[in-house]
This record gives C-alpha cells, sequence and structure tokens, in this order.
C-alpha cells in the first residue's frame, strides 16, 4: 500500500457552476418580468405564454430547482471531493446527472410555459418530468454514495451529513408528493384530493424549502464557510448537534402553511409548535457560521467573498426567526394570502440562497481554473447592490403586506367591509414598482458578476483534473474494542439506503392500499357532488392557467372573509378537487364563492378585458380562451381517471361524458346569446365559466348547515 | 534537524504555518533511546494490529498542541514513504499510525515522530494494552431516546388538540404508536437510572435515581394501562422527555478531558524498558523483568526505575520529580538511590536492591491502593431527594387516603398522578445540567476536575495544604543573592569564569548572575562533586562550594541553601540561593489564610520558614523536610481531627497526600505534563486563582438549589391537579419541558454569572 | 407495526364515512421512516468514533494535500494555531 495519487474532477463542477449562472439569470428575469406584470398588465402581451400564470411557475422553478439545483450540486461536487478525499464516483454519472438535470429544466420551462401543470405549487411539474426527476435524482445518490464509500478520509465531515440527509428526504418527498394518475402523455390527476392534497402538498412544501433550500446550503456553509475565512468552524460538536436537531424536527413544520384553512386544528397546531422548535436549531447553525468569523471581521472588512455569506447567514438567521412567527395563527392570520409572505421568502432566497451561491462562485472559480479573481471591486460593488437590492426587495414588500391585510379586514362604523377588493390591490401598487427596482438592480448585480467571472475564466484555464494525494483509509483504522454488526453497516451504506428505502416504500403502500383502494372519500355533505364533465374541463383550464397563483379558494373563518367572500369552506367541499387549489396567494379576490354571482356574461367579457368589468384591475386578458376549442377527445380518458381516483361517476359514463358536456355548454352558450353575446358551445371560455359558476355552489343546495368537519 | 526533513520532502512551508511549529525540535535524545521497542515482547504489546504487512501503533505525543502539529503529523508519508497513514486525535493527543513493517520499524517511527519534534511518551502501563475506549452507551441510549421523544411527541399532539370524533379511529392509532415508540425508551434508554438505582438499593440507601425509577415505573404501567384500557392517551411523552432530558444532562455532566489522566499510577512514570548489564553485555530489558542484583546501566537523563546501589559512576540525581527539588544530590558509589530520581550526570551503573513493584516510591503508592471509597454517594443532592422522596410519598398516599374515603374511583389516578408529577427529576436534572456548566466552566480556566463529585469536594473543604517546592514555587526558577563584601568588576568576572566550568546547577546560576565572562580562562579547575568548585583565574585561586568546603569542616549547621566564595583562602561572601514563587502566589496565600486553615509542607530545607512566617503568620503550619510519608500522615492527622483536607501538590512525592486528601489537586505545568494521581488538575499559570475558582465550586450548590426551587414551583402546579386525579397529560406535557427548561436556563445563567463575578471567564 | 395501523385504518375506513386525515398516516409512516434511518445513522456515527474526536475534522477540512512541488498555497495562516488553545478546545 502505498500514498494514492488521485485526481479531483474539477470540470463537472465548472459545468454546475456555469448552469447555477446560466438559471439564475433566466430565473430572475422571470421574476423581474412577473413583477412588472403584476402593475403593468401590458407586460403580459396577450399571449398565453407570456402571461403572469404561466410565467410565475417557471420564476419559482427556475431558482429554486434550476438556479439553487444547480449551486446545490456545484457546492457538492467540489466540496464532497474534497471532504472525501477522493474523485467523484464515476464521471460517467456526472455527465448523466449534468445534462439529466439540465434536460429536466429545459422541459419544465416549455411544459410550464405551454401550460402543463399539475397546479401544486413547487410540485408543478408533469408526471413524465417527475420520473424524469427521480432518475436523476438516483443517479446523484449512487454518486455521491459511491464517493463516500470509497473516500480515504475516515470522517465524515458534518457538510456530507447535510448532503445525505438532503438526499435522502428529497427522495421521500418527491416521491410521496408525486403519486398522480396520468390520463395523457403530459397530464394527471393528483392522487390525493381537497384537504388530504392540501395536507401533502404543504407537508412537501414545508420540508421542499427545508431540504432543498435549506440543509444543503447549511452543509456546503459548514465547508466553504471555513475555507474561505481559512478558520475552523466555530464549534464542530455544536454543528454535529445542530445536525441531528434539524433532521429530527424540520420534517413536521409543513401544515403551518395551512392555518385557518379547512385542515383540522390539531395538524395545525402540529405545525405550529414544530415550527417554533426550528428555532433553536436554525440559529445554532447561524451563530455557528458567524461565531466561524468572530476575531476576523478585519477579513471581513475587504473580502467580498466573506461579505456575501456574513450577509446569507445573517438572512438565514431572520427568515428561520420569522418563519415560526408567521406559523403563530395570530401573526398568520395576517400574513398569510398577502405579500409578507411574498417578502418571507425572498429575503431566505435572494439573502440566503443567492448571496450564498454567488459567494462561492467567487470562490471557487479562480480556484479551479488556477487563477485569482478578475476584480475584488465589481464584486463589491455587486455585494453593495445585490444588498440595496434585497433591502429595496423586502421592505416595499413587507409593508404592502401588512397594509393590504390590514385594508382587507376594516369595517365601517355601520359594519360594512370598508374597502372593496380593487382598492386594497391598487393601494400598494407603488410598493409593486419599488419591489420590482429591488428585483432589477439585484439582477444588475448579478450581470456584474457574470462580467467578472468571465473575466477571470479568460484570465485563467480549467484545471480540469486537480491533482491530489492521500493514503487509502486503511478499513480498521480503529480496531480496538469489539464492533460487529456496524463494521457490518460501515462498508455498507448503499445496503443501509437501499433498505430505508424500501422500509418508506412499504410502509407507504400498506397506507395506500387500504386508502385508496377502498372508496373511502365519501362526502361528508350529501349536496357536494362530482364535476360536469365541461365544469372539468373548465376546471382544468383553471389549473392550466394557473389561475391558482393568485386566487385562493379558501375562505377563512374571519368575519371580514366571510362578508367579503361568503361562508366559510369546508373540508367536505373539496373531496372531487384533484389537485386542491386552494392556492397561497390573494393578488385577486377568494374564489371560493365566485360561483352564481355574476352572470355568465360578466365572466365572458371580465376573461376578454378585465378593466372593462372591473377598471384598475390589473389582471391580465385571457382572449384566447374565446377562440380555442374545447378538446373533447381528452373528456373521457379524464373522466375514467377520476374514476380510478374514487370520484362517483356512474359506470361507464366516460362514454355518454362529452354529449352531457355539449348539452351543458349549449346552455352557456345561450345563456351568452341572451347577453347579447356569440360564441360557439365548444370553446374553452364556455367551459371556464361553466366551472366558475359551479364552485363554491354545492352548499348552498342543501337546506340545514353541515356539520363541518373541520372544527 | 526538523528543517533539514522537511526540506527534503518539500514542507518548507511548514514553518510558515504556525509561529511555534512543533514546539521542541531541540530535545536531545540518546541515539538508541528507543532500541526497546527492537524488543518483540514490547512492542508486540503496543501494535494493536498487525497483518504481517501492515502494523497499527498508537502513540501518546505530548507535544500536539496546534493545527500545523495536526498538519505535520498527518503527513508523515510525504517524510517517509513506508509509512502508510496516521491520523491525529487532537483531545486525546494521540496518533493512530499505520506503517508497512516491512519498510520502517516500530522503532523508527518513535525515531521519526522524535525527529520531528513529537517523542512518543511511552510507559510502562501502556504495556497492558490500549486503554478502553470511552463508554458510549449513554450517548446511544441519549439519541434512541431523543427519537422516541420526537415522535411520541409528534404523536401526542392530535390528542392535545382534540381530534375530531370521527377520527377517533385515528386517534388509536396515534396512542399504539407512541406505546411502541416508548418502548425502546423505557426497556433500553432508562436502563441508566434502574442500574443506578438498584445498586444504591443494595447498599440499603435510597440514592436519587430510585425515585426516579419509581416514576418512571408508575408513569409507564399507567400509560399502558390508560392505551390498552382505551381510557386514555397515557404520559408517554412525558416520559420519554424526561428520560431524554435527564440522560442529556448525565452526558454534559460526565464529560471526560481525554488528554488528562487523572490516576497514573507509578507505572506511568518509569520508562518502559531499561538497559541491563549481564556480564558484560547490554540488553534491553522490559521493566517488569528487573529482578534483584540485576545491574542496570543507568544513561544521563533516564529516571532510575527501582531502588538501588550505585556500583559505577558518579551520580548527580534530580529528584524534582520526587521531590519537587530541582537541586540535584550527589550520590557517591555505593551510596542507595532511590526510584523515581533522574539522573543528570553521566551513566552510571546500578545495583537492583528492590524489585520495581517492591521500591520505595512503588510502596508509598501502593500503600493507599485503595485511597477513599467514591464519595458520589454522599452527595446533598442525594440527601435531599429522600426527604424530597418521603413527602411525595406522604403526598401521593394522603391524596389516596382522601379519594379512598370520598370517590374510590378516583384514587389510583391521584396516587399515580402524584407520583408521575413529582418525581424528583427536576431535582437531578438541575444537578447534572448545572455540574455540567460548572466543570466546563472550570476547564476552560485550565482546572479539570475527575467528575462531578469533585465540585462538592471542593467547596466542602475547610483545611488546605499545599506541597511548596514545585507547587507553590516554579522549580526551574532559583533566585539569587549575594551577602557579603562588594565584590570588584574583575572579582565578579573570575568568578563567574569558574562557575561556567561545572554544570551544577548552582554554578550555572552563578555564571548567569556574573554575566559575560568570555576570553577569561581558568588553570587547575578541580570539581569536589557534592562540596565545591576550586581553579585559578587570572592568577588567584578561587573557590566555590558549601560552608563545609570553604571554612574547612566549621558547619554552622546553616540549612539554606547558599554558595560561599573564597579567593586565595579568603572569603568574600556567599550566594543564597531560594526558591522562586510562582507570580501572586503570596498574595493568593494571604487570601486563603483568611478563610481556610492552612498548612505548607516540604520536602526540602527550612530555608524559606521565615519568608513565610512573615506572609502567613503563625497559626499557619509550616513543616519542612518532609519525607513523602510524612505528608500523607499529616493528611491523616487533619482528617482524624474531623477536617475535610484540600491537597495541593505536583510531584510524585505529594502522591500520596493526593490520594490521602478528600481532594487531591495536582498543579501541572502544561496540560500534558504528568502529574500524580489525583482529583483534579490545575494548570500552574491558574494556581493564583485558585481561590476565586473553590468560589466557583461552591456556587455550584446554590445554583442547583436555585434551578431546582423554581422548578419545585411546576411540580407543585402540577401536584395540584394531581391530588384530585384530573392532571391530564397534556398539563403533564407542558410541565415537563418548561420546568427542564428553566432550569437548563438558570444553571446555565446563573453558572455565568457566577464565573463573571469571580472574573473566571 | 404497519400491519396493524394498515387494519385499523381500514376498519375505521368500514365504520366512518370520512377519515379526511387518513393521508397523514402516510406522512407519519414516511418521516418516522426516514427519521429511524438517520437514528441508524446517528448510532453508527457515534459507534465508529465519528465524534471522538471533535476539533481535528474542523481543522482538517482546511488542510489541502497538493502533491509534491505543488505547494501554491499555505495550508494554515498563523493565526489558526493561536486561535486554538487547548482550554478553549475543550468546552
Amino acid at each position: 500500500m502505498q500514498v494514492e495519487k488521485f485526481y479531483y474532477d474539477n470540470k463537472i463542477v465548472k459545468q454546475f457552476a456555469y448552469a447555477t449562472v446560466l438559471w439564475g439569470v433566466v430565473g430572475m428575469l422571470a421574476g423581474l418580468l412577473i413583477a412588472v406584470q403584476i402593475y403593468l398588465p401590458a407586460a403580459n402581451f396577450g399571449l398565453p405564454i407570456t402571461t403572469f400564470g404561466r410565467v410565475r411557475p417557471v420564476h419559482t422553478n427556475a431558482v429554486i430547482f434550476a438556479f439553487v439545483g444547480n449551486g446545490i450540486f456545484m457546492g457538492v461536487y467540489y466540496s464532497l471531493q474534497r471532504l472525501c478525499k477522493a474523485r467523484i464516483f464515476s464521471d460517467v454519472l456526472s455527465k448523466i446527472h449534468f445534462w439529466g438535470w439540465q434536460l429536466i429544466i429545459v422541459a419544465a420551462a416549455v411544459t410550464l410555459l405551454t401550460g402543463y401543470t399539475t397546479g401544486k405549487e413547487y410540485a408543478e411539474l408533469e408526471w413524465p418530468i417527475d420520473i424524469a426527476i427521480t432518475l436523476v435524482w438516483v443517479v446523484f445518490g449512487i454518486n455521491m454514495f459511491g464517493t463516500i464509500l470509497t473516500r480515504r478520509e475516515s470522517h465524515l465531515y458534518v457538510a456530507i451529513w447535510f448532503y445525505i440527509a438532503t438526499w435522502v428526504t428529497v427522495a421521500m418527498l418527491h416521491i410521496v408528493n408525486s403519486f398522480e394518475i396520468p390520463f395523457s402523455m403530459l397530464k394527471s390527476y393528483s392522487w390525493y384530493a381537497g384537504v388530504q392534497d392540501a395536507l401533502v402538498q404543504w407537508w412537501y412544501g414545508h420540508n421542499a424549502v427545508a431540504f432543498f433550500l435549506t440543509t444543503p446550503y447549511l452543509g456546503i456553509m459548514y465547508y466553504f464557510l471555513p475555507k474561505a475565512a481559512n478558520r475552523p468552524v466555530y464549534s464542530y460538536r455544536l454543528s454535529i448537534i445542530h445536525f441531528w436537531a434539524l433532521i429530527f424536527i424540520y420534517i413536521w413544520a409543513g401544515p403551518h402553511h395551512l392555518l385557518y384553512t379547512a385542515l383540522p386544528d390539531w395538524a395545525q397546531s402540529l405545525g405550529v409548535v414544530f415550527s417554533i422548535m426550528l428555532i433553536a436549531p436554525s440559529w445554532g447553525g447561524m451563530l455557528n457560521g458567524l461565531f466561524t468569523l468572530r476575531g476576523a471581521w478585519d477579513k471581513v472588512r475587504e473580502d467580498p467573498i466573506l461579505k456575501f455569506m456574513v450577509v446569507a447567514i445573517t438572512c438565514y438567521g431572520m427568515a428561520t426567526f420569522e418563519g415560526p412567527l408567521l406559523s403563530l395563527k395570530s401573526i398568520n392570520a395576517i400574513s398569510h394570502f398577502t405579500d409578507w409572505t411574498i417578502a418571507h421568502v425572498h429575503v431566505g432566497a435572494l439573502g440566503w440562497n443567492g448571496f450564498l451561491t454567488f459567494g462561492i462562485l467567487y470562490y471557487l472559480i479562480p480556484k479551479i481554473f488556477g487563477t485569482q479573481l478578475y476584480s475584488k471591486k465589481l464584486a463589491t460593488t455587486h455585494f453593495w447592490i445585490g444588498t440595496i437590492g434585497i433591502v429595496l426587495y423586502a421592505i416595499p414588500m413587507y409593508w404592502a403586506g401588512f397594509t393590504q391585510a390590514m385594508m382587507w379586514k376594516q369595517f365601517t362604523d355601520d359594519g360594512i367591509l370598508k374597502y372593496q377588493f380593487l382598492e386594497t390591490v391598487t393601494h400598494i401598487i407603488p410598493l409593486y414598482v419599488t419591489r420590482s427596482i429591488g428585483g432589477l438592480l439585484y439582477l444588475v448585480g448579478v450581470f456584474i458578476m457574470v462580467y467578472n467571472l468571465v473575466k477571470t475564466v479568460k484570465s485563467g484555464s480549467l484545471v480540469a483534473n486537480e491533482a491530489a494525494e492521500a493514503p487509502a483509509l486503511s478499513k480498521n483504522i480503529e480496531t480496538h474494542g469489539k464492533q460487529y454488526w456496524h463494521r457490518w453497516i460501515e462498508r455498507r451504506p448503499i445496503q443501509m439506503l437501499v433498505f430505508s428505502l424500501v422500509l418508506v416504500a412499504i410502509g407507504g403502500l400498506l397506507e395506500l392500499v387500504p386508502t385508496f383502494l377502498i372508496k373511502s372519500n365519501i362526502p361528508t355533505i350529501a349536496s357536494v357532488k362530482p364535476y360536469t364533465p365541461l365544469e372539468l374541463q373548465g376546471r382544468d383550464i383553471y389549473v392550466r392557467e394557473g389561475c391558482y397563483l393568485c386566487h385562493s379558494q379558501m375562505i377563512r373563518p374571519f368575519r371580514d372573509e366571510v362578508a367579503r367572500y361568503g361562508e366559510y369552506s369546508k373540508a367536505g367541499e373539496f373531496v372531487y378537487d384533484h389537485p386542491f387549489q386552494w392556492g397561497s396567494k390573494r393578488t385577486g379576490p377568494d374564489l371560493a364563492r365566485i360561483g352564481a354571482k355574476y352572470p355568465d356574461s360578466w365572466h365572458y367579457n371580465h376573461m376578454l378585458e378585465p378593466q372593462s368589468m372591473s377598471p384598475g384591475s390589473i389582471m391580465p386578458s385571457y382572449s384566447w380562451l374565446l377562440d380555442n376549442p374545447i378538446d373533447t377527445a381528452i373528456t373521457p380518458a379524464k373522466i375514467r381517471a377520476m374514476q380510478t381516483l374514487g370520484v362517483p361517476y356512474p359506470d361507464g359514463y366516460d362514454k355518454v361524458a362529452n354529449a352531457d358536456l355539449m348539452a351543458q355548454a349549449n346552455r352557456v352558450r345561450i345563456n351568452l346569446k341572451i347577453d347579447k353575446i356569440n360564441t360557439d358551445a365548444n370553446r374553452e371560455i364556455v367551459a371556464l365559466i361553466a366551472y366558475l359558476q359551479r364552485v363554491g355552489t354545492d352548499i348552498k343546495l342543501q337546506a340545514k348547515p353541515v356539520v363541518d368537519t373541520a372544527r | 534537524m526538523v528543517y533539514e526533513l522537511l526540506n527534503e520532502t518539500g514542507m518548507c512551508d511548514y514553518y510558515t504555518l504556525t509561529h511555534n511549529p512543533g514546539t521542541s525540535q531541540r530535545i536531545k535524545v540518546r541515539a538508541d533511546k528507543f532500541s526497546f521497542l527492537d524488543d518483540g515482547q514490547i512492542s508486540q504489546s503496543l501494535i494493536h494490529f498487525d497483518n504481517g504487512l501492515q502494523q497499527h501503533v498508537t502513540f501518546y505525543l505530548p507535544q500536539i498542541h496546534c493545527s500545523s502539529c495536526l498538519w505535520l503529523l498527518e503527513n508523515l508519508h510525504r517524510i517517509n514513504p513506508a509509512v502508510i497513514s496516521s491520523k491525529v486525535n487532537f483531545e486525546k493527543k494521540e496518533a493512530d499510525i499505520v506503517f508497512e513493517s516491512s519498510g520502517i520499524s516500530l522503532r523508527k517511527v518513535a525515531e521519526l515522530l522524535t525527529a520531528i519534534g513529537y517523542e512518543p511518551y511511552i510507559s510502562l502501563n501502556d504495556m497492558g494494552g490500549r486503554s478502553p475506549g470511552i463508554n458510549r452507551n449513554k450517548i446511544y441510549k441519549l439519541g434512541v431516546a431523543g427519537f422516541c421523544f420526537a415522535n411520541i411527541m409528534l404523536m401526542s399532539f392530535p390528542e392535545y388538540f382534540g381530534v375530531d370524533a370521527k377520527e377517533a379511529s385515528l386517534l388509536a392509532l396515534f396512542r399504539y404508536g407512541n406505546l411502541i415508540l416508548s418502548l425502546p425508551v423505557f426497556f433500553y434508554s432508562a436502563t441508566e437510572f434502574y442500574s443506578s438505582a438498584w445498586k444504591s438499593l443494595q447498599h440499603r440507601f435510597l440514592n436519587i435515581d430510585a425515585p426516579i425509577v419509581l416514576a418512571i415505573f408508575v408513569t409507564f404501567v399507567r400509560s399502558l394501562y390508560e392505551v390498552l384500557s382505551g381510557t386514555g392517551g397515557g404520559y408517554f411523552d412525558s416520559m420519554s422527555g424526561i428520560v431524554f432530558f435527564m440522560l442529556a444532562g448525565r452526558v454534559l455532566q460526565d464529560r471526560t478531558y481525554q488528554q488528562l489522566s487523572f490516576d497514573r499510577d507509578y507505572t506511568s512514570y518509569f520508562p518502559i524498558a531499561v538497559t541491563k548489564l549481564a556480564d558484560g553485555i547490554q540488553q534491553t530489558v522490559s521493566l517488569r523483568n528487573i529482578k534483584l542484583n540485576d545491574t542496570l546501566l543507568i544513561h544521563n537523563e533516564e529516571l532510575i526505575p527501582a531502588d538501588g546501589i550505585i556500583t559505577r559512576g558518579k551520580a548527580l540525581i534530580d529528584y524534582s520529580f520526587v521531590t519537587g527539588e530541582s537541586i540535584p544530590v550527589v550520590k557517591e558509589m555505593g551510596e542507595i538511590v532511590y526510584a523515581g530520581g533522574k539522573q543528570t550526570g553521566a551513566n552510571i551503573e546500578l545495583l537492583v536492591i528492590k524489585e520495581v513493584a517492591q521500591s520505595y516510591l512503588t510502596k508509598l503508592w501502593n500503600r493507599n491502593e485503595e485511597g477513599k471509597q467514591p464519595a458520589s454517594e454522599k452527595s446533598f443532592v442525594h440527601m435531599l431527594s429522600r426527604y424530597f422522596t418521603w413527602i411525595v410519598l406522604t403526598i401521593s398516599a394522603m391524596a389516596g387516603a382522601f379519594w379512598y374515603f370520598n370517590n374510590q374511583a378516583y384514587m389510583w389516578n391521584a396516587i399515580t398522578a402524584v407520583l408521575i408529577v413529582a418525581c424528583p427529576c427536576a431535582l437531578l436534572l438541575s444537578n447534572s445540567f448545572t455540574n455540567g456548566n460548572i466543570l466546563r466552566r472550570l476547564a476552560s480556566q485550565s482546572f479539570y476536575l475527575r467528575n462531578a463529585q469533585v465540585i462538592e469536594d471542593i467547596s466542602q473543604a475547610d483545611c488546605l495544604v499545599f506541597d511548596k517546592t514545585g507547587t507553590l514555587t516554579n522549580s526551574n526558577q532559583t533566585d539569587i543573592r549575594y551577602e557579603g563584601m562588594d565584590l570588584t568588576k574583575d572579582q565578579v568576572k573570575i568568578i563567574g569564569a569558574l562557575a561556567t566550568q561545572s554544570a551544577h546547577p548552582y554554578s550555572k546560576a552563578i555564571a548567569q548572575w556574573a554575566g559575560d565572562v568570555a576570553g577569561i580562562h581558568v588553570m587547575g579547575y578541580r570539581e569536589f562533586p557534592g562540596k565545591g568548585i576550586e581553579g585559578i583565574v587570572m592568577g588567584d585561586l578561587i573557590s566555590l562550594g558549601s560552608e563545609s568546603f570553604i571554612m574547612q569542616g566549621a558547619d554552622s549547621g546553616n540549612k539554606n541553601s547558599e554558595v560561599y566564595i573564597a579567593v586565595e583562602e579568603k572569603i568574600l561572601g556567599k550566594f543564597v540561593f531560594s526558591n522562586h514563587y510562582r507570580e501572586e502566589v503570596p498574595e493568593m496565600l494571604k487570601k486563603l489564610g483568611s478563610k481556610y486553615q492552612l498548612a505548607i509542607i516540604s520536602g526540602d530545607n527550612s530555608g524559606e520558614l521565615p519568608y513565610l512566617r512573615g506572609l502567613l503568620g503563625n497559626e499557619v503550619a509550616l513543616l519542612f523536610n518532609q519525607q513523602p510519608i510524612d505528608k500523607l500522615d499529616m493528611i491523616q492527622g487533619l482528617q482524624q481531627k474531623g477536617k475535610k483536607v484540600m491537597m495541593i501538590g505536583d510531584g510524585l512525592n505529594d502522591a500520596g497526600a493526593l490520594a490521602q486528601a478528600d481532594t487531591g489537586i495536582a498543579i501541572a505545568g502544561t496540560t500534558h505534563q504528568f502529574t500524580p494521581a489525583s482529583d483534579a488538575i490545575l494548570a500552574a499559570e491558574q494556581l493564583p486563582r485558585l481561590y476565586q475558582l473553590i468560589r466557583l465550586c461552591k456556587a455550584n450548590k446554590s445554583v442547583v438549589l436555585t434551578a431546582f426551587a423554581v422548578s419545585v414551583i411546576y411540580n407543585i402546579i402540577g401536584l395540584f391537579f394531581a391530588v384530585q386525579g384530573v392532571l391530564s397529560p397534556m398539563v403533564a406535557a407542558i410541565l415537563m419541558p418548561c420546568s427542564s427548561f428553566s432550569i437548563l436556563l438558570i444553571s446555565f445563567g446563573m453558572s455565568h454569572y457566577f464565573s463573571k463575578k469571580y472574573d473566571l471567564t | 407495526m404497519n400491519i396493524i395501523k394498515s387494519c385499523q385504518i381500514q376498519s375505521c375506513f368500514y365504520q366512518l364515512n370520512t377519515l379526511p386525515m387518513s393521508v397523514i398516516v402516510i406522512l407519519l409512516i414516511a418521516s418516522i421512516a426516514v427519521a429511524a434511518l438517520f437514528l441508524a445513522g446517528f448510532i453508527w456515527s457515534v459507534k465508529t468514533g465519528q465524534y471522538d474526536d471533535e476539533i481535528s475534522p474542523a481543522m482538517r477540512i482546511l488542510f489541502e494535500e497538493k502533491p509534491e512541488k505543488q505547494l501554491e498555497e499555505k495550508p494554515v495562516k498563523p493565526l489558526l494555531a493561536k486561535d486554538i488553545p487547548i482550554n478553549q478546545i475543550k468546552s
């Protein structure tokens, strides 16, 4: 045995770094566009693919899975090799991983823009892409665990634990949340319905934040911060405790996204309690990060990289402190559905993820190109512009959120709502403008970085394979005391992993079989009936155009909401909603009781030109709905899919569904005709109107108020 | 030497790493110092893995101190390719080294380490194989408890937040889930407490764990009953929670200072092997195999392993190791030398008259092998818990009785609930967490305690006994004072010139005092071992030496360490040597003197008596010329007078006393210097702050009590519900973490406050 | 354990007309399974002495093992050593 010479693979790191920058720019541009669209409806250009409802998911997916995603892989592929003193397990797999992920991103962008979405926030991608993600994730896993297995350093540095946690948990979350029934090559219905769908979705949604935006970046922080500052982390013990505490608590914070909704109280409170408990470990991590720099603030003063990291960690601390606060019912009552949430997530995204990524890029690009950063000055400029950008973004949003919530809740002395919804929107438009300026500045900073990095790359040449050497890890290095079974595991993390995933799978199945094969989801509210074929089509259009991104369908039991929208929502109303469309943001008013509120013609005109019906509205026009024909060919498949999910359509209904569809369509057509609007019956607008007129009406049909299952 | 090594192997930047790389490259070691490692038997006992190709050995390297040590040591393979890998354990100051047995021998490895400044310390007790790794069971138990606690809590919430009637079956599901999850806690994690409680009961003694175990059992059984009978959710979360927190406290309190060893026996002092002369041939024998009447060859700077008679050469023996007195004593042929001394002169031969185990020192050591039995059971916490327990039992009995007569349905409810709520977990928690915090704070002041009990022992001590030499004074420094007629420049020079000829510490000191004497020649230099030296400088006959030597036999019996000067038989004056007291020590003694009964015992002459008298007044016992055994007896004497004695000493000669004392504190120059067995190790530079450190230990008790008192409030609230038989699991589940956390905060906060107060931060 | 649960789910499905939260059981299983997995990981890492030395790993990552004649950069800057006195490490 001898000291082994080996080479770190910097090429893959470079590729991921480039991808990170590229998608970062794309995602932020999309963000900027939708930020403008909010106060400038014209910016929707009247085209389906440039309309807010479709661009917004592109923005979220691009920044989360493309920008941060590639950032994670960049950080992991760089640090893991050096922490394990081994080259990444397989170059082939690395390639597959890289190109596979970029392919997924492109596919995602295309499908989302063309309106193929599951309608579940942050899980919008349709089933073929979900499968692709799973495969690529497995490839990543093999590469990661392979490297860990072939490592030359016996100790697993805490960062590696964070990476492992990320991999395992994201795998589980993705699988559980992506159960869906395909009914066409690109479309599917969520397996879960209504309340259940909501719970799963936000259990996923929150943990996506936890385990995709947080744990991997914490791992990365624990590697790159000490490296950049060239001093060991403040307390390694604290980092270990921090990790294990986080792991055991995080998974359950999800339900706090559904406070006051039709979700049962205890499930909500569960979310709250665990969210509160999260403060401790999160701050453990933050303090550990900041204390690492104790006594080195002079370095921070001149080193832009450290500047970025310090702000990133601070933002992490702020976000992880604010999060639990927002999960408190009293605060959530105000913040939820407003721009407060937007502000909160962007402090995390722009500050924590964005700035940490920039810091790492500035650190790592010169390293792998064997050169110095082109200009520290520019980097510092980037830092300041970016910081100002964040401030200009966050503050107006907090303000907007707070003002709007206050306005929503105001009553006049004689007990009627003080403001129309539209007033509360127009009132905060200046803040929206400021926000977009903040976003613009942030983006400018990014462009400065791009220039700086390009220059840096030009000045050096890639050290594709960086030579390194380390003595091989002699397996029985600690051979004192008797150790049997764990030595087995020690050599077999893979088996341990497979075993555990199998465990999860079995557990899941054991539950799924009874839960979904037995017809269990029979409504509590007798009058709640399945959607008619036309309404179903309309609903899918509603999903396609991303209406849920601006309109909630969940009236919370508050005086103002009941006064404004009508009777608050009950769990039983959503049993046929695959997927649920509760939404998370009220840029527009809630639609849970929109049904039968306006005549069909109103909707028709409103879709054609919103401002004509409600002057000052910021809603974009959906004129194409007036021309596009309904895709009736797919109706039977949709009905069958719904039947599999336990929606009680009579057997063989799929055959006759289209007949019913046309019949209802004609009724709508006639309604419109009465109001002097001529349209064909088989237009998408007709289907959409039919759906909108149906939403939230069932409950009115029944005589006595139902027992509310929610509370 | 290091530099060349590094240079050859392109590691020049080593020196740029830190200001003081590998502290002691300067250490000179005898060429064949590690020859004993060639001895198969010895090397086998050190190597803990050998597959014919590669061997694993773990060396203790006291010099490890900084990150560059780490770097250099883990790059051994660059210096010598035959080394496969080396891994440093910073906390233990150990290096696990894997090397090719074909390429390099164990001895060579040791020599390589020595060459780069990390001389491995190999002592006799390494022979007994590696010391067992730290016991990790508590940590596993903690982990399991944590896992179960988190999930049980999770599945208990539905119960607390009121599950809809329609979801009753879910509820059942959660309850059974909790039940299953609580099993590992009950049968595995909690065993910690069962065993200790059982032990105490065997000793007919009710320690704090007994009532806790009772509570755990009651909680578990009742919860079991509730779940199985479907009458309630039980208190599984409270149970697992409390177990989790108590374990956490214990783990915190049981922190170990791996790099320190509190109970070294003499074997860790003695070399692993010595050179034996058998009919003229030198051979290395392991210490255990030294027989009576063997002849040993003791090299310069080597320790005398067994009592013996000098058969050749002149010994200049430094007993500082034993007595703390640094001035070597001269032993002529035929004189007896005792084990533990270090030969500072040339090689000598020694006829063993007592085997190692029989030697004077080791006997002294073994004499109180039994020492004192572990005092942990004496802790006030246990006393307190006993009253507490009786109170709780009475309350539950009363509650039970009350309901028995009023409404029997409530009886068991009330009884069990009381026991559940009012178990003295709070007391245990506050105790263990506070101890943990205090231990950590003391450690941050380089005051390392063997275990938590020592805190209490220290706070109870009412009589402090100091060893003088090496403890109050610094063995490496002697103050020199000239008395007599004024000396001219030339006289100073010539005296210095003569002194430079001798290696005797006194001479060295004088030479230093005299300053530069370059270019002055000494003729006819003669050294009279143990008496003095003389020689002709600039034509004058100068003699330096003891009173008797200079005054030709006239000995005034003055015990001071003095050197007289005579030029041409004419006495000019004398140098008086005195130990150098550590900075601020006198002040510290004054401070302590006002609070405690003090005593100072010293192995060497009474030269310092007047000074100390003046410093400390008359009531302080000052004993000189004390043999180790005397020190021990003196401690015992004090203890018989009912004193709680704290002994502060350093040398091996204090070992007996340290072990005998209720609290033995060993003073260490550096954290890795070897200290006799003791309850605590204090870094020498911190000695002046001993008073504050003791104060902090005293504060410990009040912190525990405060924390406990506060947490009792929660217990009372709980009892309020409990006695009415209406303690809901939710109330219990809320009270438990509340009391636990307030305890955490209080104990942390207060220990922080106190250490600030005694400026120990 | 899973068996028990699933049986209970079934039975309850029959008796109740609805169970909005039955899905939580899936989440429960999934989460606890993962948590258990991490528990195993924890025990493994403690057992294999991953956490025996909580000082050197933090420093070790700062060294970059370049092969001979390639030491462009210093593994550690001086401040590092001063930074870590023994007693501070202990706490």
